[in-house]
C-alpha cells in the first residue's frame, strides 16, 4: 500500500488544500478572505508541479482503480492550470457575497473530481469522479443565490446532470451484466471471446457513453450548456466551459481505448456522428445568440464536436490531437470568458453589443478578444489553428476525409459570429463611453491566456511534442 | 427458472417494487408517493437479503427510511403550505414523453428479455460485515473516499444554496 | 418443523415482552407516584393497584376507533402498525445470554439501529394523516429530534463495534472483561442520553409536550391504534435499555447468577434510572434540545470514535486501559470545567 500514496500526491494534495481551505474560512477575518483565493491557487500549481514530477511514469494502483500515465498526468496539469486560473477570476465576483471558503472548498473538490476521472481504469471511480465533479459544479451555478437565472442555470444542470447519471450507471449495470466486472482493462479482455455485435452491449456502451457526453455538452446532450452558461455568474460559467470538458474527454478516452479497444472499427459511426451533429448544432445555433455568454456557450458545443472527430478516428494520432485541442480550448475560453467578465462590470448584461466600440474604450482588452475570437475560428498563427489542424489531419489519414470536410465547412460558418463581435468591436460606434476597468486578477488571466495562445499557435512544435508523450496504461492501438 | 424459497421471496419483492414505482409516477398525492416510495425502498432491502448481504440491507434501510425519506417528507411539509393536496402532473410535453418511454421500453424489452445472462457458478456466501470491511478499505478503497468527499460537498453545497444571506 | 419453532419462539417472545411491558406500565406509575409523594394506583387489584395496567388495556379494548372523517383513512391506518411492528422486529435480535436469543444476527446492533428508522416514519405518517396541525407538529418535533439523536447514537455504537471488532451484540458482550462503560465513559454517556432523547421521554419528551401541542402525533388515535403507539414506546424502551446493557454494562455477564438473570437485572435497574429521570427533569426548550444534539452530542460521539480508533492503533497492548484513562481525564475536566463556569 504505502508506496502507492507516492502516485496520487497530488490528489491528496488537491484535498488537502480543499479542506484546509475550508477551516481557514473559519477563522479568517471578513477583509481578509480573498487570501482564500491564493490559498487554492497556490495549491493547483503544487499539485500541477507534483503531476509532472510523474511524467513517465505507468502503473497502476489502488485495485486497479487509478492508473497513472502520460494522458492522465498531462491532462492532469492543464487541468490544475486552467482551474487556477478559473479560480483568479473568480475573486472579484465574491467580493460581494464573501463567500471565498465555499466556493474554492467547491472548485478544488470539483477539480479532485476531475483529476480522478482522467486516471479511473474502473467504472465506479470513472462514475463518481464525473459526480464529484458535477455536484459542485451545479451549486457553483447557482451561487448568485438572488439571481434568477442562476437558479434556473443550476438547477437545469442539476436536473439533467441527474438523469444523466442514471442513464450512465444503467449502461454500466448492463455492461456489468455481460462481463461480470467494472475494470475497464478486464472488461475489454472479455469482451475478447464474446459475440461484438450482442445489442445487449451496445445499448450498454451508448448509456454510459451518451452520460459522458453530457459532460462535455455534445449533441444530443447539449441542451442544459446556453442556459447554464448564461445564468451561472460568469466567472463560473468560465470554469465550467474550460475545465470540466477535459475530464469528459478523459473519461470518454479510457473507455473507448483500454474498455472496448475491439471496436475502434465502429467508433467512427458513433462519434463521427456525435461529431458532425454537434458541430452543424453549435455553429448554427451560435449565428443567432445576441448574448455574448450564450454565443460562446454554442462556440464551445462547436469545439465540442471539433474534437470529437479524434475520438472517431481513434488512433494514437488523433489522440495527442485530442489533448493538444483540450490546451488550445482551455486556454481560449478561460481568455474569451476573462474578458466577458472585464465587459460585464460595466454592462451586466452580457449581450454582444455591448462590445460595440470596445476598440476605442479599452483597445487592449479588443486586441486580446480580437486575438482570442480568431484562434477559435481556427486562424493560422494561433493556437485553435494548430488543434483544428492536427485533429483534421488524423482524420484525413485514417481516411476519414469526410469528417475533415465537415470540420472546415463548419469553421467557415464559424466565421461570421466570430467576425461579428469583431466588427462590434471595432465598426459600431460605443453606446457608452464609459471605459473598461481591468482588475489584475482578470488582467492576468486575459494576458496569460493569449500568450499561451499566441505561443501555441507560433511555436507548436513543442506543444505537439508534448501531447505525443501521451499513451496509455492498457491501450491496443 | 426453478421454484424454490429465494425465487418466490424475489418475484413477490420484485412486483412490490415495480407496483409501487408505478403507483409513485402515477399517483396524484405526492405524500401517498413518498409513503409507497418508502414500500419500495424497503422491499429492495428485501432483495439485497435475498443475495445474503445482510450488512447492506440495514443500511437500504436505515438510510432510505430513516434518512431520505423523512427528509423529504421534511422539504414537501415546508414547502408546500398544503402538503399532500393534488398536484399537477399534465404538461405539453406529454406526447411525446410518452412516446420516448414507449421506444425506450420496447428497445430495452426487445433487447434484454432474449439475453441469456452468464451467471457465477459460485455460491453465495454470506456478505459478513468483516468481509465487507475488509473489501471496502482495500479494493474500494478510492470509490469510498470519494463518496465522503462527495458527502462533504454535497453538506457545503446545501450551506451555500440555503444559508441565510449575510448583511 | 423449523416453521413451527419459529413462530413458538416468536409467540414467546411476544408473550415475555407484553408481561414486561405491563409490569413496567404498572411499575412507572408506582415509582413516579413514590417519587412524586403521592400513593399512585391502590385500588384496582386489592394489592397496591397491581391489576391497574389490565383495567386499562380492558379500557382501550372497549374503547371505539375513531377516524377523523378529514384524515387520509389508508395512511391513518397503517400508521400505527409501521410504528409498531418494526419495535416487536427488532426484540428478536436481544440476546438473554450467549445462546439464548431468537436471530443471532452478525450486525445484531445495526440492526436494531435501522429498524428504528421505520419509527421516524410512522410518527409522520401518523401526524400528517390526520389532518391536525398539533399532530403535524408533533410529528415535525418527533420526526427532527430522532433523526438528530439518531447520529451520536450510531456512532457510539460504532465506537463500540470498534474495540470488539464486530457488530454482533453475543460477541460484543463476550469481548467485554470489564463493561465497556468503564473503558468509554463518553461513549456510555452520550449513548444514555441519545438513547433518552430517542425514546422522546421528559425531559426529552417534546414531541409529545403535552401543555403545548396536547400530545403530538397521536392526537386523533383512540382504542387500539393508540394502545400500539403506546406499545411501541414501551418496547422501544425495553430494547434500549437491553442495548445499554448489552453495549456497555456487560450484558449477560456477571457472577454466581445465571446470565439471563444478569441481563434481566441490568435492563430492570436501567429502567428504573430512565423512570427516574423521566419524572425528575423539567422538559428542555427545542432549541436546548437541538442544540444538545448537533453541538454537544455528536461532537462528543465523534470525539470518542476518534479517541477509540487511534488509541487501539497506538498501542495495540494496552489500549483498554490508555482510552479509559483518556476519557476519563476529559470527562472529569469537562465536568470541572462546567462547575467553575456555573458559579
Amino acid at each position: 500500500m504505502g508506496k502507492e500514496f507516492i502516485y496520487i500526491i497530488p490528489e491528496i494534495l488537491i484535498l488537502t488544500t480543499a479542506t484546509i481551505v475550508l477551516s481557514l474560512d473559519i477563522f479568517l477575518p471578513r477583509e481578509r478572505k480573498s487570501l482564500l483565493a491564493y490559498v487554492s491557487i497556490a495549491g493547483l500549481w503544487l499539485a500541477a508541479f507534483l503531476s509532472a514530477g510523474l511524467i513517465g511514469e505507468r502503473v497502476s494502483i489502488l485495485a486497479d482503480m487509478f492508473v497513472i500515465d502520460s494522458f492522465g498526468i498531462i491532462l492532469k496539469i492543464v487541468i490544475l492550470i486552467a482551474a487556477s486560473m478559473a479560480a483568479l477570476l473568480a475573486i472579484e465576483f465574491l467580493k460581494e457575497s464573501n463567500k471565498y471558503g465555499e466556493y474554492y472548498f467547491l472548485l478544488l473538490s470539483s477539480v479532485l473530481g476531475m483529476m480522478i476521472v482522467t486516471g479511473s481504469s474502473n467504472l465506479i471511480a470513472v462514475f463518481l469522479g464525473i459526480q464529484l465533479t458535477s455536484v459542485p459544479l451545479y451549486i457553483m451555478a447557482g451561487f448568485a443565490r438572488t439571481d434568477v437565472k442562476s437558479n434556473e442555470a443550476a438547477l437545469k444542470y442539476f436536473l439533467l446532470g441527474v438523469l444523466t447519471a442514471a442513464v450512465t450507471l444503467y449502461g454500466m449495470s448492463l455492461i456489468y451484466g455481460m462481463t461480470g466486472t467494472l475494470n475497464l482493462a478486464e472488461i475489454a479482455t472479455k469482451l475478447e471471446h464474446t459475440n461484438l455485435n450482442d445489442p445487449v452491449l451496445f445499448i450498454g456502451m451508448t448509456f454510459v457513453v451518451s452520460g459522458f457526453t453530457f459532460k462535455i455538452a455534445a449533441v444530443p446532450f447539449h441542451f442544459w450548456a446556453p442556459d447554464t452558461y448564461e445564468g451561472a455568474p460568469t466567472p463560473v460559467t468560465a470554469f465550467i466551459a474550460a475545465v470540466p470538458k477535459m475530464a469528459g474527454f478523459a473519461a470518454l478516452v479510457r473507455l473507448v481505448f483500454t474498455a472496448f479497444p475491439e471496436f475502434t472499427g465502429q467508433w467512427v459511426g458513433l462519434f463521427g456522428l456525435a461529431a458532425t451533429m454537434t458541430m452543424i448544432t453549435g455553429n448554427i445555433l451560435a449565428i443567432p445568440q445576441k448574448n455574448i455568454k450564450r454565443m460562446l456557450a454554442f462556440s464551445g458545443i462547436a469545439h465540442v464536436g471539433y474534437a470529437l472527430i479524434s475520438l472517431a478516428v481513434s488512433n494514437q494520432h488523433a489522440l495527442s490531437g485530442l489533448v493538444f485541442y483540450m490546451i488550445a480550448y482551455a486556454a481560449m475560453n478561460l481568455g474569451a470568458f476573462a474578458i466577458v467578465i472585464a465587459v460585464g462590470r460595466v454592462s451586466p448584461e452580457n449581450q454582444i453589443e455591448d462590445f460595440a466600440g470596445l476598440g476605442s474604450r479599452s483597445p487592449l482588452l479588443a486586441g486580446a478578444m480580437t486575438i482570442l475570437l480568431l484562434s477559435m475560428l481556427g486562424f493560422p498563427l494561433t493556437a485553435g489553428f494548430m488543434a483544428k489542424f492536427l485533429v483534421f489531419a488524423s482524420a484525413v489519414e485514417k481516411g476519414y476525409v469526410w469528417l475533415a470536410v465537415i470540420g472546415v465547412a463548419n469553421s467557415v460558418i464559424s466565421l461570421y459570429y466570430y467576425i461579428g463581435v469583431v466588427r462590434q468591436m471595432y465598426m459600431v460606434p460605443p453606446k457608452t463611453e464609459k471605459p473598461v476597468p481591468i482588475p489584475v486578477t482578470i488582467g492576468a488571466v486575459v494576458l496569460t491566456s493569449v500568450v499561451v495562445t499566441m505561443v501555441i499557435g507560433i511555436f507548436p512544435e513543442y506543444f505537439i511534442q508534448l501531447a505525443r508523450l501521451v499513451f496509455l496504461v492498457n491501450a491496443s492501438f | 427458472m426453478t421454484v424454490n424459497g429465494p425465487t418466490i421471496a424475489f418475484l413477490i419483492l420484485a412486483s412490490l417494487i415495480l407496483s409501487a414505482a408505478v403507483y409513485i409516477v402515477t399517483t396524484r398525492n405526492i405524500m401517498h408517493a413518498v409513503f409507497v416510495h418508502l414500500l419500495a425502498l424497503s422491499s429492495v432491502s428485501g432483495i439485497y437479503i435475498l443475495l445474503y448481504a445482510q450488512f447492506i440491507a440495514a443500511m437500504q434501510v436505515l438510510i432510505y427510511a430513516g434518512a431520505v425519506t423523512t427528509m423529504v417528507l421534511f422539504a414537501l411539509m415546508l414547502v408546500k403550505p398544503k402538503a399532500g393536496m393534488e398536484i399537477a402532473l399534465d404538461n405539453q410535453q406529454k406526447g411525446m414523453a410518452f412516446a420516448t418511454a414507449g421506444v425506450f421500453l420496447s428497445v430495452l424489452l426487445v433487447v434484454l428479455v432474449p439475453k441469456v445472462w452468464a451467471t457465477s457458478q459460485e455460491k453465495l456466501t454470506p456478505l459478513t460485515v468483516a468481509k465487507f470491511g475488509k473489501i471496502l478499505f482495500t479494493k474500494y478503497v478510492l470509490p469510498f473516499e470519494m463518496i465522503s468527499v462527495l458527502l462533504l460537498v454535497a453538506l457545503i453545497g446545501v450551506l451555500v444554496l440555503a444559508s441565510k444571506e449575510e448583511e | 418443523m423449523g416453521l413451527l419453532i419459529g413462530i413458538g419462539l416468536a409467540l414467546l417472545v411476544i408473550v415475555l415482552v407484553l408481561t414486561h411491558i405491563i409490569v413496567f406500565i404498572w411499575c412507572e406509575l408506582k415509582i413516579f407516584a413514590h417519587i412524586m409523594d403521592r400513593y399512585g394506583p391502590i385500588e384496582t387489584g386489592k394489592f397496591h393497584g397491581v391489576l391497574q395496567p389490565f383495567a386499562d388495556v380492558l379500557k382501550l379494548m372497549n374503547k371505539e376507533d375513531t377516524v377523523p372523517g378529514a384524515s387520509d383513512r389508508l395512511i391513518f391506518k397503517v400508521a400505527p402498525f409501521v410504528v409498531f411492528v418494526p419495535a416487536f422486529m427488532a426484540i428478536g435480535a436481544i440476546p438473554l445470554s450467549a445462546t439464548l436469543v431468537v436471530i443471532n444476527l452478525d450486525i445484531g446492533a445495526f440492526y436494531i439501529i435501522a429498524l428504528s428508522a421505520f419509527t421516524f416514519v410512522g410518527m409522520i405518517m401518523a401526524g400528517w394523516s390526520s389532518f391536525n396541525k398539533y399532530s403535524l407538529l408533533g410529528a415535525f418535533r418527533a420526526a427532527g429530534q430522532l433523526l438528530s439523536y439518531e447520529l451520536p447514537f450510531g456512532l457510539t455504537i460504532a465506537g463500540v463495534a470498534m474495540m470488539a471488532s464486530s457488530l454482533n451484540l453475543i460477541t460484543i458482550v463476550n469481548k467485554q472483561v470489564v463493561p465497556n462503560a468503564f473503558i468509554q465513559p463518553i461513549g456510555f454517556l452520550v449513548f444514555v442520553i441519545a438513547a433518552e432523547a430517542e425514546l422522546s421521554r421528559s425531559p426529552f419528551d417534546i414531541p409529545h409536550a403535552e401543555s403545548e401541542i396536547i400530545a403530538g402525533y397521536h392526537i386523533e388515535y383512540s382504542g387500539m391504534r393508540w394502545a400500539l403507539f403506546y406499545l411501541a414506546e414501551y418496547v422501544s424502551l425495553i430494547i434500549l435499555c437491553s442495548m445499554t446493557a448489552l453495549l456497555f454494562l456487560g450484558g449477560f455477564k456477571g457472577p454466581i447468577l445465571p446470565p439471563p438473570v444478569w441481563f434481566l437485572l441490568k435492563v430492570y435497574v436501567l429502567f428504573f434510572i430512565l423512570a427516574w429521570i423521566r419524572i425528575t427533569f423539567p422538559r428542555v426548550r427545542p432549541d436546548q434540545l437541538m442544540d444538545l444534539g448537533w453541538k454537544v452530542l455528536l461532537p462528543a460521539s465523534l470525539l470518542n470514535i476518534v479517541l477509540t480508533a487511534s488509541i487501539i492503533i497506538l498501542l495495540p497492548d494496552i489500549w483498554p486501559v490508555a482510552l479509559a484513562v483518556t476519557e476519563f481525564t476529559i470527562v472529569i475536566a469537562t465536568l470541572i470545567y462546567l462547575g467553575r463556569t456555573r458559579r
